[in-house]
């Protein structure tokens, strides 16, 4: 049926049509592979290079690092596809301390570093940030948004596997199969579950353990199910909880469109015998055990089990199989531990994971969204029909990445030295060449990101030297980060908190309440808050005892304060005509501007700070 | 505008290239190309009677039986005071005293058939922001409803306009936070105020407006130099930069500053002291700025669930919150928005910014017809009332019927036998603002359309009417 009348484009006057390929042999050739509009990729082409105009670069020689750059340069150099240089150091520092710790280098460090001599310097610091205190909690804070968790002993428990590196399929089998006899408190990995108990319970009422009637126990199961496999291995299966794939998905996900539902069932069916009991107030004292007769829709007495969120289900009883393989427990085998094996097995999970890191190492994933894997799309020799391309961006790398992952027994550690020291991540913003949406799906430079709510949050306190007085779990923290919830509570009086969880929002920090969305947007409000909120005008004032206070304090000179102001926020130190500019907004008594009122060089200095934050060189990594 | 203040900012024509590049291009677009958005085959005409809207969401769930839809049961408390309104209303005064007494009484009215999807506060909240119910598969890309509101009314944008078109406060204090653009361009994204910092921050404070003028120019100054990279800077100037810009202009909009300037009289009439009331003084100072917003959407909620979430003690006056403070706040609010708009003139000669704006007030669900053991009331989501006023509704109507206690509909009160929910009020805010809300655009990040009215929400077998309530206009 044909339901089209009407064509509205919806955007400014100025809009360009999306490029036409010129007509090239190489491209022509490449047609079916890298041709693909991966949309991300191409957004993400296109904003770093309004971020960063190509001008004069110099190219100078990248070396092949390890098996990434193989792929990665390999494919460049057979397709004739020109890339960036290096980073410079400066470049390189900063980006490698945000992306691993969610901090700046402190301005020591910046310089250390530049004067460095070490051929193996850049080596070594990737080295020496991972496993840290700040890599754990960024990190932490990551899958803590993943999996929509605000659970404090969940965070204290990830920050620890990640700091340990400990096997990162023996962390995911946790999650999937905790011990769960006690509360959310005491067994952390169920903190992995908030967001279902939540959601399928009808009130939050005082109840006993034997009260069932709150809790509809198949939608949590169904819902649980469907964040593992979101998340664990990429694939949405929200789509067939409700109804077959075919008629539905098959514009979307070819894979998806051979599934129906009862298959859903059945993968959801492995957590069958759980149930959760509430004691007392609902969050604070669940008990989870695995005595329910199982995935039985008819009939699932006493649970209040009727679908409320999904079309009614089938009145069958489902057994266990994985939706992947079809594999089932074995006799006698708890079916939650025989998900977490099975699972943790299959290779779709390293898949999954290490797209997810690069994903966020490297701006754009090998498949985008993360939960959007499409199986029937991953092997490139595989023939596909009319008008589908195959989905990852290369996927001879993902394939190398995710076995590299399961032979080094799921390192994390490993995984990101992997990637971070490879010349593909460490690739300047900047491009010798007019920018191509072709290029996109290369990763032919760096793309610029712009950072999280808690980056922002995190480096604003760093570089002004004021930090936060947050409260975790009853102990004063300065850092977002090492909080476990994206609306922190403050310890002292003032809006700081929710200044702090305004500036976030705005940058695409998650409620934790639905999916996490891996943004990459700038917007009005970004920079209303920035210039205005009084999380940054406060921070930046003298009388704050932070960092301008100390650098009035200490007598340095105008150009002595400028580069450290430059080191402290930008992490580099300022090029000769950003130091003019600044030496004459410090020196200045008067403003040509008649409406302008200057006041003396505090002021000045505080100014100055505020210009840096409110750079778009602060806002992005870059 | 002061000529040296245009020296800062970028005259007009680049402004808008700018804006228009961001758009388009670069740094802001979640998606490549236009927005392929389709009609549908079925004609429909959007009443177009409202030039703005205001979304009122009372958090927490307000109980119904006591208030908009009043049945009298033995689990009423003795002094809520009826007073009979009409031979089909009736409305506690000790509730809703401003109200009841209240001369705009007669240009509201009241839908007593809604029903809701949900049982808890945060699905519930996510349907009120984004105007369907939560599906978390797409939820990423899914846009709050006020985003496409501003998408639509974008080509009737003016030069003299520099608010954004859809305003909001205090979403950012809510369960679901600001749910953002979705797929839909950033440049639509609303502006949330937070009434704790903005009041202070931009009420009048001198300093303040001298600090960021000063700033913005030294500002200017260097970036003049830091993004000389190359000599190709011309055109491929920072379009990070137009964001800044765009917002620069709003905040130094004169109408701007006035928007947080509120008399004591103002305070007193609104009461100040209440979230909800610094909200509703900023709906009506922003709507009478018509400095380019044209959707506001303010609750009374300040973190959690809502105010009116009370499971227990709902009448219990030793409580500091019950659901007497909580009826009288956003009565002394609301009434007082009603009022406001309804005394001034509006665009066209003749009438008054209530007749040009379309309010509707409402809940994620509603409370049960009987107390719980703890003397509260828990959540129903069979029955309850939303309030419509102004925009083209005729007041004084009340559609829909529930029996005896409000625990079931009787009568769903217009064309269809399904009872209405939120994402048919929706239609209604489209529809009233002079949009198609068939419409549905085909190219999202999930290849799924995006049906500005979906018309089948999860759960249900049957699918539900589309369609705004278009009895209330009529």
């Amino acid at each position: 049926m044909l339901t089209f009348l009407l064509v509205i484009a919806i955007s400014a006057a100025a809009q360009s049509q999306e490029p036409k390929p010129a007509a090239d042999p190489f491209e022509n050739a490449h047609e079916g592979l890298f041709q693909q509009k991966t949309d991300r990729a191409i957004e993400a082409g296109r904003t770093t290079a309004a971020f960063q105009p190509s001008g004069t670069v110099v190219q100078g020689n990248v070396p092949r690092r390890n098996f990434i750059d193989e792929q990665i340069f390999g494919r460049m150099e057979r397709d004739k596809v020109p890339h960036a240089p290096l980073a410079t150091d400066e470049e390189f520092i900063r980006r490698a301390y945000i992306d691993a710790a969610g901090i700046q280098p402190p301005p020591e460090k910046v310089r250390e570093f530049l004067a460095n001599k070490d051929p193996q310097k850049r080596d070594k610091l990737v080295d020496s940030l991972l496993g840290t205190q700040e890599f754990a909690e960024q990190w932490t804070w990551f899958w803590m948004d993943l999996l929509q968790s605000r659970v404090e002993s969940f965070s204290f428990w990830l920050k620890t596997a990640l700091k340990l590196d400990r096997p990162w399929n023996e962390v995911v089998s946790d999650i999937i199969a905790p011990a769960a006899t006690k509360s959310q408190t005491t067994i952390p990995e169920l903190g992995a579950y908030e967001m279902p108990l939540y959601n399928n319970l009808s009130a939050q009422t005082l109840t006993d353990k034997d009260n069932y009637r709150l809790m509809n126990r198949l939608d949590l199961i169904d819902e649980s199910s469907i964040n593992i496999s979101r998340i664990f291995l990429g694939l949405n299966i929200e789509c067939i909880s409700c109804h077959n794939g075919a008629g539905h998905t098959d514009t979307v996900n070819l894979y998806l469109t051979e599934k129906r539902r009862s298959e859903f069932a059945a993968q959801a069916a492995f957590l069958g015998k759980w149930r959760w009991l509430g004691d007392g107030m609902l969050f604070f004292n669940v008990f989870a055990d695995d005595e329910a007769k199982g995935y039985t829709t008819g009939n699932d007495a006493p649970y209040s089990t009727a679908a409320a969120a999904r079309f009614p289900r089938d009145g069958r009883t489902h057994e266990p199989s994985f939706i992947l393989t079809g594999e089932k427990p074995r006799p006698g085998e708890n079916p939650r531990k025989a998900l977490a094996r099975i699972l943790t097995s299959e290779l779709q999970f390293s898949r999954a994971t290490v797209n997810l890191i690069w994903a966020r190492l490297m701006t754009v994933g090998f498949v985008e969204p993360y939960d959007g894997f499409d199986m029937n799309r991953l092997d490139p020799n595989k023939p596909l029909p009319n008008g589908w391309k195959v989905q990852p961006t290369n996927p001879w790398l993902l394939e190398a990445l995710a076995k590299d992952f399961k032979e080094h027994n799921y390192s994390m550690n490993h995984l990101f030295k992997t990637i971070m020291q490879s010349s593909a991540y460490q690739l300047s913003t900047r491009f010798p060449a007019e920018w191509k949406d072709q290029y996109a799906p290369y990763y032919a430079r760096r793309y610029v990101r712009v950072l999280s709510g808690p980056e922002v949050a995190d480096m604003l306190a760093q570089a002004t030297g004021r930090p936060y007085n947050f409260n975790n779990a009853g102990e004063p923290v300065q850092r977002v980060k090492q909080t476990s919830t994206p609306s922190p509570r403050g310890r002292a009086g003032g809006s700081d908190p929710l200044a702090v969880r305004a500036i976030m929002q705005a940058f695409a920090q998650s409620t934790r309440e639905t999916p996490m969305v891996l943004a990459n947007n700038a917007s009005a409000v970004q920079a209303m808050l920035m210039m205005s909120s009084p999380a940054v005008t406060d921070r930046v004032q003298a009388k704050g005892g932070g960092a301008i206070a100390k650098l009035v304090e200490s007598g340095k000179s105008n150009s002595e304060a400028i580069e450290e102001l430059f080191l402290r926020t930008l992490s580099r130190f300022p090029k000769p005509d950003e130091a003019e500019v600044a030496e004459r907004i410090l020196n200045e008594k008067t403003s040509k501007l008649s409406y302008v009122t200057v006041g003396d060089r505090i002021q000045a200095l505080e100014d100055l700070q505020w210009l840096l934050l409110n750079t778009p060189e602060f806002l992005l990594n870059h | 505008m002061n000529k040296n203040l245009e020296a800062l900012i970028s005259n007009r024509r680049e402004m808008l290239k700018w804006l228009g590049l961001t758009a388009a291009g670069s740094i802001a677009v979640p998606m490549i190309g236009p927005l392929r958005v389709f009609g549908q085959q079925r004609k429909v005409n959007p009443l177009g009677t409202a030039r703005n809207a205001i979304m009122v969401k009372l958090s927490g769930a307000q109980c119904p039986v006591d208030t908009w839809d009043f049945k009298e049961t033995r689990y009423t408390p003795p002094d809520l005071q009826p007073r009979g309104i009409n031979a089909d209303l009736q409305l506690s005064e000790t509730l809703y005293p401003k109200l009841v007494k209240s001369k705009v009484l007669e240009r509201i009215s009241f839908l007593r058939s809604m029903h809701a999807r949900e049982l808890v506060h945060f699905t519930g909240h996510y349907h009120l922001h984004t105007g369907r119910a939560l599906n978390p598969g797409v939820a990423k890309e899914i846009p709050d409803f006020g985003t496409v509101i501003a998408a639509e009314l974008d080509s009737q944008r003016r030069d003299s306009d520099t608010f954004p078109a859809y305003m909001s406060t205090n979403l950012v204090r809510t369960r679901t936070g600001i749910v953002g653009p979705g797929f839909f361009p950033a440049k639509f994204t609303g502006l949330d105020l937070d009434t704790s910092i903005v009041y202070n921050v931009f009420g009048g404070k001198g300093d303040a407006d001298a600090d960021l003028v000063r700033r913005w120019e030294r500002l200017r100054r260097l970036s003049e130099v830091s993004s000389a990279d190359a000599a190709a800077l011309g055109d491929k100037a920072n379009d990070y930069f137009a964001y800044y810009d765009y917002s620069y202009r709003i905040l130094r909009d004169p109408r701007w500053a006035k928007l947080f300037q509120v008399s004591d009289e103002d305070k007193q009439r609104y009461g100040f002291d209440s979230p909800f009331g610094q909200c509703a003084i900023l709906a009506r100072n922003i709507l009478k700025a018509d400095a380019g917003c044209r959707f506001v959407f303010i609750t009374n909620s300040t973190g959690g669930n809502g105010p009116f979430d009370h499971h227990a003690f709902i009448y219990d006056r030793t409580k500091p919150s019950n659901h007497y403070i909580e009826c009288n706040r956003i009565d002394v609010g609301l009434t007082t928005l009603l009022e406001d708009l309804e005394s001034t003139p509006g665009h066209a000669a003749g009438k008054t910014l209530l007749d040009e704006t379309l309010v509707i007030a409402i809940s994620e669900f509603g409370r049960m017809p009987y107390l719980n053991s703890a003397a509260g009331r828990d959540h129903y989501n069979k029955t309850y009332t939303a309030m419509l006023a102004g925009g083209g509704v005729k007041g004084g109507r009340i559609l829909g019927k529930t029996n005896a206690d409000c625990s079931e509909c009787i009568d769903t009160g217009w064309a269809h036998k399904q009872q209405p929910v939120f994402d048919n009020l929706v239609a209604t805010f489209y529809s009233a603002l002079g949009i198609d809300w068939k419409k549905k655009v085909k190219n999202t990040p999930s290849g799924r359309d995006y049906e500005y009215i979906q018309s089948a929400p999860l759960g249900e077998s049957a699918f539900i009417p589309t369609d705004p309530i278009t009895e209330l206009f009529v």
